[in-house]
């Protein structure tokens, strides 16, 4: 026998041995390079990564989103996630229009589609029919919550109104923002419902982000329900061993209805920063401190902190998606957008690695996609990759 | 120790490394692969049915699970285990660069 390699190197062990330290040092610095590639461009806001993956998420609203293409149990969650995809595409492509006044006449008018899209009657259906009644043809006569459509789409008016002073919704967001604001007063324990019995926190982050982005647009102070709703943020709604947010709340004494979770808390600081920054952060930093982690440089977020109440745990649901040893994907998702905005580059770019991984980004033609997003994933990962360090 | 050493020799000798031109096949496969995969999965819908799992979703779930494992290990694992294999295959004592001898034509 005769080796390339002098002797020494031919013992088995030492192969063997030099084989395992060679996987190791490559999984360690190889994937971590190639992944975060994107990442830095990403958090340096590059114009062309923004614009291609700003025309994909274009593209799909120009086309037309449709219950079909999503694979949800029940037409409900299927809705849902049409109205979702509108609302992030709206969110998304006027963020964009914020940062890049050269690029408004090319989307301004898709992220006015998506506003007419979320005004249609097909679809805010999912809500009328949890309600029995109309959300906008009742805002002034009804007492109810509809807090996931109402706080949703006000949010995209508010933020409508802050990039186009003259906006034709400004008679509606006010509309909708008087009724709010209203049914807050009104609210025993400050909680508008998303349907009957049934309040999440998530979507009063959205009714709250939304009334204070209006307040700013106006020059208003925070209205008295915006700020009793920003104490119940601080204190009510947050679990005292790990600071997340309660993803539900019972509406009928005020008290959780659901443990204490990432991906509520992380997609709640990302619409609260729409109008309150420091209660972003403080949402945003509970998420980093307790449930953020990494393994070779991909970053994750875990969807229970061990010392939340009641210890919980599971196999993930809707909101947080499939729980892979716990690590929640949409929480992981949500936080790119807070670590962007609060100048936290070194866990967005971690963060961004994992999503690298799993979303697939590949480009078609002029446009850049994430293979594994479907409509609602391309949406919600375009509006939370540009998400705006300085305030709308 | 002596003992498992000889073992050890014993053992290479049946386990031939891999040679790098299968080396490279097998990665070029897998490759290969992962990229109809993308080309199929960037068609289908699938976020939707890892959000929303339900009995009719088994074959897009197994479909979604298999693409991530192997992207997983393709883009974790694979630059690894490629450099490893060829220097597995390297340090082999029965590897020679020298041509080999082909056998004499039978008369």
């Amino acid at each position: 026998m005769s080796s390339i390699l002098p002797p020494p190197f031919t013992n088995p062990w030492l192969r063997h041995a030099i084989a395992a330290v060679i996987v190791f040092l490559l999984a360690a610095t190889v994937p971590r390079w190639w992944c975060g590639r994107d990442a830095h461009r990403w958090y340096a806001g590059d114009a062309d990564l923004a614009r291609a993956h700003a025309r994909h998420v274009a593209a799909l609203v120009e086309r037309g989103v449709t219950p079909d293409e999503f694979t949800a149990q029940g037409d409900l969650f299927k809705n849902e996630w049409r109205f979702g995809t509108y609302q992030m595409s709206a969110l998304a492509l006027l963020q964009l229009c914020q940062d890049h006044a050269d690029w408004r006449a090319e989307f301004l008018p898709v992220a006015e589609r998506a506003i007419d899209e979320l005004l249609s009657g097909r679809i805010r259906a999912f809500d009328t029919e949890k309600w029995g009644e109309d959300a906008l043809a009742t805002l002034e006569t009804s007492d109810k919550g509809h807090a996931a459509y109402l706080g949703h789409l006000n949010l995209v008016l508010s933020l409508h109104r802050r990039v186009v002073p003259d906006s034709r919704h400004i008679a509606l967001n006010d509309r909708i923002s008087a009724a709010l604001v209203r049914r807050l007063r009104a609210s025993r324990h400050g909680i508008l419902e998303t349907y009957p019995q049934e309040a999440y926190t998530v979507d009063n982050a959205a009714i709250l982000g939304s009334l204070l982005l209006r307040d700013r647009a106006l020059g208003l102070p925070p209205s008295d329900a915006a700020a009793a709703m920003q104490a119940r943020f601080r204190l009510a709604w947050r679990d005292p061993a790990s600071g997340l947010l309660h993803q539900a709340i019972n509406p009928r004494d005020g008290t959780p209805a659901d443990a204490a979770r990432a991906s509520g808390t992380a997609f709640a600081a990302v619409l609260v920063s729409y109008g309150d920054r420091v209660l972003a952060k403080e949402l945003y930093e509970t998420i980093r401190d307790r449930c953020a982690g990494a393994l070779l440089g991909f970053g994750y977020i875990d969807e229970y902190h061990i010392g939340s109440a009641g210890g919980a745990s599971g196999s993930g649901d809707i909101d947080s998606g499939p729980l892979i040893f716990g690590i929640s994907p949409s929480a992981t998702g949500f936080t790119l957008a807070s670590a962007r905005m609060f100048g936290e580059r070194h866990t967005f770019v971690s963060l961004y690695r994992t999503t690298h991984l799993m979303g697939t980004p590949t480009s078609r033609g002029d446009q850049r996609l994430f293979v594994t997003g479907g409509p609602l994933g391309n949406a919600l990962l375009l509006a939370m990759l540009t998400a705006r360090p300085d305030a709308p | 120790m002596k003992l498992r050493h000889r073992f050890l020799r014993r053992l290479e000798r049946f386990a031939q490394p891999a040679t790098p031109r299968r080396i490279v096949l097998e990665l070029a496969a897998l490759g290969a692969i992962h990229f109809v995969l993308v080309q199929v999965l960037a068609r289908a819908r699938l976020l939707e049915h890892l959000l929303s799992p339900g009995p009719e979703a088994r074959l897009a779930l197994a479909v979604t699970g298999f693409f991530l494992v192997l992207r997983l290990f393709l883009l974790v694992l694979g630059p690894g285990w490629f450099i490893a294999r060829l220097w597995l295959w390297i340090s082999h004592p029965a590897t020679t660069l020298k041509p080999r001898r082909r056998p004499l034509p039978l008369r």
